[in-house]
């Protein structure tokens, strides 16, 4: 042999591997194990990015390491393939999505292979395969089967859910419903964002910050109602918080789970609307506060736009202001509505309520910084110790009642402002003016404040203590084609039922046109011979036409990789008691919520059924970094594509007329023609000297 | 590479020098002839002690997942058997397998080479000897009234007493001490020895 040659050297104990399934998992129990995860990559039609070696080299590196100590190793690779691009290509030129998708996976396997990562191919698994949607269409009825029993803090079956003996004696009908009411997969009427440029509903979770939707970019997201499937994650948060305790995860992921799921405790409470005397009638509108000791110093209330209570709280002469302003709010993203820095926008109902404190009647408002999937979706405001409530107080002229002298951290200009009115604290003090006939908080600080206040309420019956998360409902159906189909059937007299586990996989149906409707229905409810079953007794049914989203198949891959080729069971129980938890999981951050919160939350449920012996499946979670590119931009900050950008001493010109730009770092894109292709790397450096 | 969490730009030069380092550590241990034998028996003390330093640092930087660190100990490792004429076996064997989770495919080629027939993938990972990897000597630093003055390598075990002595015979301090009255004497071995000191005798 001559000069390091990495082709050939490469090439020839990549083959060697091949041959030898050098890296098949060992089986050998006696043996410590260890599992190595990769977020696994949806296979797009561009091939392998530059920055996915990255982190499938990191993995790689701690899997050869492991086992030049002893240790069974799981490595393994697989692709989450259902999505929208195919689709979108199948739109387009008619191909099956399932053509395209095969095509993409084996350019990225390839590609993968050429890297010499030491995974052992023959735990592959697809997504979209139907031996393995089989399963995930199989949990899909586990979780629809599941009540989340709260004494227990626990997923039970729904054959144990106790049916009250008021729904029992109204009939078989109510009976069903109560438990429809309570399975952890349930349809229902939801009030979901819409994006009109992709024709879909989106998560949540979906729709950014900045009102965008994070799939396609655009703003055309909109609020609608709509029936729809969902997951009952919101009452697993507090199991979702305190799993985060046990696992070896970097702070900025757990701090971001700790805000998503948003835990605060804090009491609803009860005020009575006043009749047009001012005297309280037997409604109430209820609100959550995480402030009650505030109670003395509340003004005024806020209900949100989408609140049932909005069209009864609104009299006559103001039904136009709020039918408009109620109209405008569902325009806007929450995030939109809630920035504390956005000016306050709200109107009057014409209605009062009464301050269980003070006896006094405040007027209720509707005003859009009020969310209805918050809480109860009103609030009473205490503009004197709330800052948005004081900045909507200011805007509209409430008043102002400071009933807590700020504490010593308040500069004393401030300090006299509050006391006066003028300004808000927010922060710790002592209660003045905080008492009625049977109750005082003068004195106090908030600790003993809260306590006492909770504790008065709770004897009156006006409310009581409560937790609350910011965690919703996730919003579980998609009206695409290409996606795993919801083994349910909705028949003609109103029940659904789930698929019985024998007639699992229910396959995609063949089509044609994947074009989805505009009034929102998938394309399957084109598929008219695959839609429309009959049961044993003649009743007609129709299959639910929504498919699951992408998050669907990638909640549980990490335990199929376990047992890949069971046709049997989604995973031998021995395997996984061996296998799992996952030792150490590696991928982008851009993960950090979505992804690991559902996959945790499925995990939990199949633990809670004995499916898993696991409470969390993730032990060891680690980021990389995003690889970037340099891209060039010019004085006016547009940016100029590399391939026409020149370099000399150092500085950068643009060819075509000899202008300085500047070098700049942005994600890499084709529109800038900075996108290192992976293979042309390899070619002439070769993969070990990438993987370093 | 930098560390693994960070977001970095990609940068072609970092490539081109990773290439240059395998380049060498093949030349290094395999060479350009067509056969490459190799001494059996003991190392030379460097030889030695960076090998056991490189499997202490490559360990610990893998569990740590600071790859570049780990790398970084492999190039010292690899200029040391560049620097040798001889190929020693038990420091070639144990550079391919430390480089092996990094640079699979020339670890392998380096295996073959060295006259294995199975793969490398479960061999051993090398264990190392601690005392094998101290540093017999160690770096200290002189100083007078806090003020660094001098820097100098001693045998690692010095004493309090013979590092107060070697700063005073030092060249560099002396100037210092000559005009000047010592209030205190501060040593720690293996690190510092200061000097507290008023003008005049």
């Amino acid at each position: 042999m001559a000069k390091y040659n990495t082709q050939e050297i490469e090439t020839k104990w990549q083959a060697y591997w091949d041959a030898h399934k050098t890296f098949k998992t060992g089986a050998d129990q006696t043996k410590p194990k260890y599992y190595c995860l990769d977020m696994f990559p949806y296979p797009s039609g561009a091939g392998l990015h530059v920055g996915h070696p990255e982190g499938y080299t990191a993995t790689d590196i701690i899997c050869r390491y492991k086992r030049a100590n002893g240790f069974n190793v799981l490595h393994p690779m697989g692709w989450d393939a259902f999505g929208l691009p195919a689709e979108q290509y199948a739109i387009q030129t008619g191909t099956h999505p399932s053509i395209t998708t095969k095509k993409n996976c084996d350019t990225f396997r390839s590609q993968i292979k050429r890297l010499g990562l030491s995974y052992d191919w023959d735990k592959e698994i697809n997504t979209t395969d139907p031996k393995y949607y089989k399963w995930t269409q199989w949990i899909f009825i586990r979780l629809y089967n599941t009540w989340f029993d709260e004494t227990l803090q626990k997923g039970r079956p729904i054959s144990e859910l106790p049916i009250p003996q008021d729904v029992e004696a109204k009939g078989k009908v109510a009976v069903r419903e109560y438990r429809d009411s309570k399975r952890l997969a349930y349809y229902a009427d939801a009030h979901v964002w819409w994006c009109k440029h992709c024709k879909i509903v989106c998560a949540n979770e979906e729709v950014l910050a900045d009102g965008s939707h994070e799939k396609c970019g655009t703003k055309e997201v909109e609020k609608r109602n709509l029936k729809q499937w969902l997951m009952r994650i919101s009452l697993y948060g507090d199991r979702l918080l305190k799993g985060l305790d046990s696992v070896d995860w970097p702070q900025g992921i757990k701090d971001m789970q700790r805000n998503w799921i948003g835990k605060s405790e804090g009491a609803e409470v009860d005020f009575a609307i006043a009749d047009k005397a001012g005297n309280a009638t037997s409604d109430k509108l209820r609100v959550y506060t995480t402030r009650p000791d505030t109670l003395f110093g509340a003004t005024y209330m806020v209900v949100a736009p989408e609140h049932k209570l909005v069209s009864a709280l609104t009299t006559p002469e103001n039904k136009a202001a709020v039918e408009a302003y109620v109209k405008a709010a569902a325009l806007k993203s929450d995030m939109d509505r809630t920035e504390l820095a956005k000016e306050k926008t709200g109107v009057f109902t014409g209605s009062y309520a009464i301050n269980p404190l003070t006896g006094t009647s405040i007027p209720v408002w509707v005003a859009d910084y009020v969310l209805t999937g918050y809480g109860t979706g009103a609030i009473m405001a205490v503009p004197a110790h709330d800052n948005r409530d004081f900045d909507f107080a200011q805007k509209f002229d409430l008043p102002v009642i400071c009933i807590m002298e700020p504490d010593a951290t308040c500069p004393a200009e401030t300090k006299a402002l509050v006391l006066d009115g003028k300004a808000c604290w927010p922060a710790d003090g002592k209660y003045i003016k905080s008492e009625n006939a049977t109750l005082s908080l003068n004195g106090l600080s908030k600790k003993d404040g809260l306590k006492k206040v909770v504790a008065w309420l709770e004897e009156k019956k006006f409310g009581k203590a409560t937790v609350n998360y910011k965690l919703r409902d996730w919003l579980f159906s998609r009206q695409r084609y290409w996606g795993e189909p919801f083994p349910i059937i909705h028949w003609e007299d109103g029940e659904i039922t789930a698929l019985d586990d024998k007639e699992l996989p229910l396959l995609l149906p063949e089509m044609k046109e994947f074009k989805p409707g505009d009034g929102g229905e998938s394309p399957l409810a084109n598929a008219t011979d695959w839609l429309n079953v009959v049961d044993k007794n003649g009743r007609k049914g129709r299959r639910e036409t929504n498919t699951m989203p992408q998050w669907a198949g990638s909640c549980w891959y990490y335990l199929r990789y376990i047992d890949s080729l069971n046709e049997k069971e989604f995973l031998n129980g021995n395997l996984e008691k061996y296998w799992m938890p996952v030792d150490l999981y590696v991928g982008g951050a851009e993960h950090a919520v979505l992804h690991l919160l559902y996959s945790r939350f499925w995990h939990k449920v199949l633990h809670d059924l004995g499916l898993v012996s696991t409470d969390e499946p993730f032990h060891k979670l680690f980021n990389q970094g995003m690889i970037l590119a340099y891209a060039y931009e010019d004085e006016a900050g547009s940016k100029v594509p590399t391939d026409e950008v020149e370099e000399k001493n150092g500085k950068f010109f643009r060819k075509s007329d000899g202008k300085e730009l500047k070098q700049i770092i942005a994600k890499m894109s084709k529109s800038l023609k900075n996108v290192v292709n992976p293979d042309d790397v390899v070619k002439q450096y070769g993969a070990d000297s990438l993987r370093l | 590479m930098g560390p693994l969490d960070a977001v970095k730009p990609w940068q072609t030069q970092g490539l081109e020098g990773m290439y240059r380092f395998l380049s060498r550590a093949f030349r290094a241990v395999i060479g350009e002839e067509d056969t490459t034998t190799y001494m059996e028996g003991p190392l030379p003390e460097t030889l030695s002690k960076v090998m056991h330093q490189s499997i202490l640092k490559v360990t610990d930087s893998i569990e740590k997942l600071s790859f570049n660190t780990a790398i970084s100990q492999l190039m010292i490792f690899n200029n040391e058997l560049t620097k040798s004429e001889t190929r020693y076996r038990e420091a070639c064997e144990t550079f391919a397998k430390l480089l092996q989770p990094f640079a699979p495919h020339l670890a392998e080629e380096m295996w073959a080479r060295l006259g294995h027939d199975a793969s490398l993938a479960y061999a051993n990972w090398p264990s190392a000897d601690a005392k094998m990897a101290e540093e017999s000597s160690v770096e200290v630093v002189f100083q007078v009234n806090g003020k660094l003055r001098a820097k100098v390598s001693v045998p690692k075990d010095t004493s309090k007493e013979d590092l107060v002595k070697l700063a005073k015979e030092n060249d560099r301090i002396k100037v210092y001490l000559e005009n000047a009255t010592i209030v205190k004497e501060i040593a720690v071995p293996g690190k510092l020895v200061n000097f507290v000191v008023k003008p005049g005798k």
